[in-house]
């Protein structure tokens, strides 16, 4: 059954008692919380994704809850535990949907290192996955919701995970986190889209979550293979402009923005090496994500 | 008694369980305790020696592979920062001797395969700190940033001088004179240490089996933490195990114990080891070895702390009064390692001065 099969009451009483087991990509997390922020979050962002509450192998077991402790009769603070250690600071309750994604992210990227794991965005379309590797600010989960938004499928917005194995891409369709003045952005240009709560006050600024189309989700078992390696620059008010970029400074980029690519040495070595090698590599400047987008059509077409 | 709930993780790492006879929830309460005690990666390996990685479930296998590429960084780390330290060392004419995780990975003992460490400890003559840790300032080991006490805690009473973090690799290293502090009441004498060690591989020592052995429980059990429990008495029963396929003296080891003035600690690792991971020891040696001390607490109040700290900070197996088991064997740890009138001095000035003495740099 998927997260929608329940109604949002049920979906926060199995997260309070028994903890929800839930489908995220090629893993499963047991989330157990008692706060309705995460509830909600849940059911919003997540209804396509399948749950097993009578799976016995979970990856990840995650508690988010509640700090205990008189501070929380001021500011109520909530923590995420994964295996019962507490790998973050405590975050103020508002803050719990994003809790629950970095969170999970962690979870993945501490943990997954039978992936190269890059901070990086990935879309698939006509059998072409596009990586877009960037520090933040420059507008990849922009550019990755815009995609989205337009029919490609989403792989993942924020860990793209390469099989250290033939270098395919995994799918991670989690929920697209957006940014400050990126969340209007994306509001109006995909004005059907679902936000979730929108965060407020994070070390980020202000983060709201965007839910992925139901067919990515359905499709997260299916890999992708790289085709092309894109550095997005976003430049207010600059007219379209692909570069072509060598292979060399595709692969370094990639290490640069690679969580696990020392830890996991030639490993990481042979699987960046053939994804490269196979993949083009381009720097593309742009103001108009129609334009952006209609530029990325014709280069997977 | 002990940890029924870790005796499959506890059977799987020793072999009494085979990896065919785990059911999944099973599998799932293994992984969630390895991960918490650092056992992950050396599981994946002991199961592959004895052939059942096959046996593993798809969905349970890449924790295990997981952790194994973990554990090759540390071997890889570790092997190209020893080949560093051999020309420091061999310039000053020092033998470079390793302790603990190190010893037991680069010595390739077979229990150790997977085993990761945060940092290299190593064991060098007391009269050559000084000149071993000039040298290796020059490339690049600094003495982490601690307070003037924190300095003159470890110089004089500690068995090992601060920590070295390299500037740029961030790598650590202990470096040790001897394997107890010297405040504390057992005295080990350091140079005995020497006599029996072994070359590894050019260049590089460690121990003799029977002093490793010794050193394994001296570390485990009169330390003041106990947050690698497990994992250290898993290293004692592995060595222990080791030792055993080939011809072992059990009445040696308890005469260097003897010697070495460390059959406390000895008694303790040999007791616990058996009960947690049915390690081939002979009754025979746990009693005699009991009988050469009085411990001030009987056995049955140590196995109840005992108890508690060994088992992994897992929520699977917390007992009542575990975190009071922790701070008790804490109290007896600085007990053990320091004479009664330091140690008020030192928890005073931990309580009371350090504190301020932050605060003061901070600001």
């Amino acid at each position: 059954m998927i997260v929608s099969d329940f109604s949002v009451d049920e979906c926060a009483d199995q997260l309070a008692c028994d903890g929800l087991r839930l489908n995220v990509g090629p893993f499963w997390c047991h989330i157990r919380s008692s706060l309705p922020l995460v509830a909600s979050h849940i059911y919003q962002l997540y209804p396509d994704s399948i749950i097993d509450q009578d799976r016995a192998f979970v990856d990840f077991p995650i508690q988010i809850s509640r700090k205990s402790g008189a501070r929380g009769w001021i500011k109520p603070l909530v923590e995420f535990t994964f295996n019962g250690n507490v790998p973050f600071t405590p975050l103020s309750l508002n803050q719990s949907p994003a809790l629950t994604e970095w969170g999970i992210n962690w979870c993945v990227s501490a943990h997954a290192h039978q992936y190269l794991i890059l901070h990086a965005a990935a879309v698939e379309k006509n059998n072409k996955a596009i990586i877009m590797p960037a520090p933040s600010g420059s507008g990849k989960s922009t550019l990755c919701t815009a995609l989205v938004a337009r029919g490609w499928r989403l792989l993942s917005d924020e860990l793209t995970m390469i099989s250290i194995k033939d270098s395919m891409l995994q799918p991670l369709p989690k929920p697209m986190s957006l940014k400050n003045e990126s969340i209007q952005v994306i509001q109006e240009f995909w004005p059907e889209s679902v936000f979730g709560h929108v965060c407020t006050d994070t070390l980020k600024g202000s983060v709201a979550h965007v839910k992925p189309p139901a067919e990515s989700v359905q499709r997260s078992s299916e890999e992708a293979k790289a085709a092309i390696v894109l550095f997005p620059q976003y430049q207010a008010g600059s007219s379209l402009q692909l570069k072509s970029k060598e292979k060399a400074y595709a692969y370094m980029s990639l290490v640069e923005n690679a969580f696990n690519y020392h830890l996991l040495g030639s490993h990481a070595f042979h699987a960046l090496s053939n994804l490269v090698q196979d993949a083009d590599a381009y720097e593309l400047a742009y103001s108009d994500l129609n334009d952006a987008i209609s530029q990325l059509e014709l280069l997977v077409s | 008694m002990i940890a029924n709930k870790f005796k499959v993780l506890c059977g799987l790492l020793t072999g009494d369980c085979a990896a065919k006879d785990v059911s999944l929830a099973q599998w799932n309460l293994v992984i969630q305790q390895g991960r918490s005690t650092h056992v992950l990666s050396m599981l994946y390996y002991r199961l592959e020696q004895r052939e059942q990685l096959i046996d593993v479930p798809k969905a349970v296998m890449w924790h295990l592979e997981a952790a194994s590429i973990v554990s090759e960084k540390y071997l890889r780390d570790t092997r190209s920062e020893i080949k560093r330290f051999l020309p420091v060392f061999a310039s000053l004419g020092l033998k470079l001797t390793l302790l603990k995780g190190a010893a037991y990975v680069i010595s390739d003992k077979p229990c150790a395969k997977g085993r990761t460490f945060s940092d290299i400890d190593l064991l060098v003559p007391k009269e050559n700190i000084d000149r071993l840790e000039a040298a290796l300032q020059w490339h690049g080991w600094a003495s982490s940033n601690q307070s003037a006490y924190d300095q003159r805690y470890y110089r004089d009473w500690m068995h090992e001088i601060p920590p070295l973090v390299h500037v740029k690799r961030h790598t650590v290293i202990d470096i040790h004179h001897t394997i107890l502090p010297l405040t504390a009441s057992l005295k080990p004498v350091a140079s005995n240490l020497f006599t029996g060690s072994q070359e590894v591989e050019d260049g590089v020592w460690t121990l003799s089996d029977i002093d490793m052995l010794l050193h394994s429980a001296t570390h485990l059990f009169m330390d003041t933490e106990f947050d690698h429990a497990f994992r250290d008495l898993l290293d004692f029963d592995g060595l222990i195990r080791d030792v055993l396929t080939r011809e072992f003296d059990w009445q040696a080891l308890l005469a260097r114990g003897r010697e070495m003035d460390l059959i406390q600690p000895l008694y303790y690792a040999l007791r616990y080891s058996r009960r947690m991971f049915n390690t081939p020891i002979p009754l025979g040696i746990v009693t005699s070895c009991e009988q050469e001390w009085t411990p001030v607490l009987t056995a049955g109040v140590m196995d109840v702390l005992f108890d508690r700290v060994i088992m992994p900070p897992h929520n699977s197996a917390r007992l009542v009064g575990t975190a009071l088991a922790r701070k008790l064997l804490f109290i007896r740890g600085h007990y053990l390692r320091m004479p009664f009138g330091l140690l008020i001095r030192h928890l005073f000035h931990k309580a009371f001065i350090s504190p301020n003495e932050k605060e003061s740099t901070a600001t």
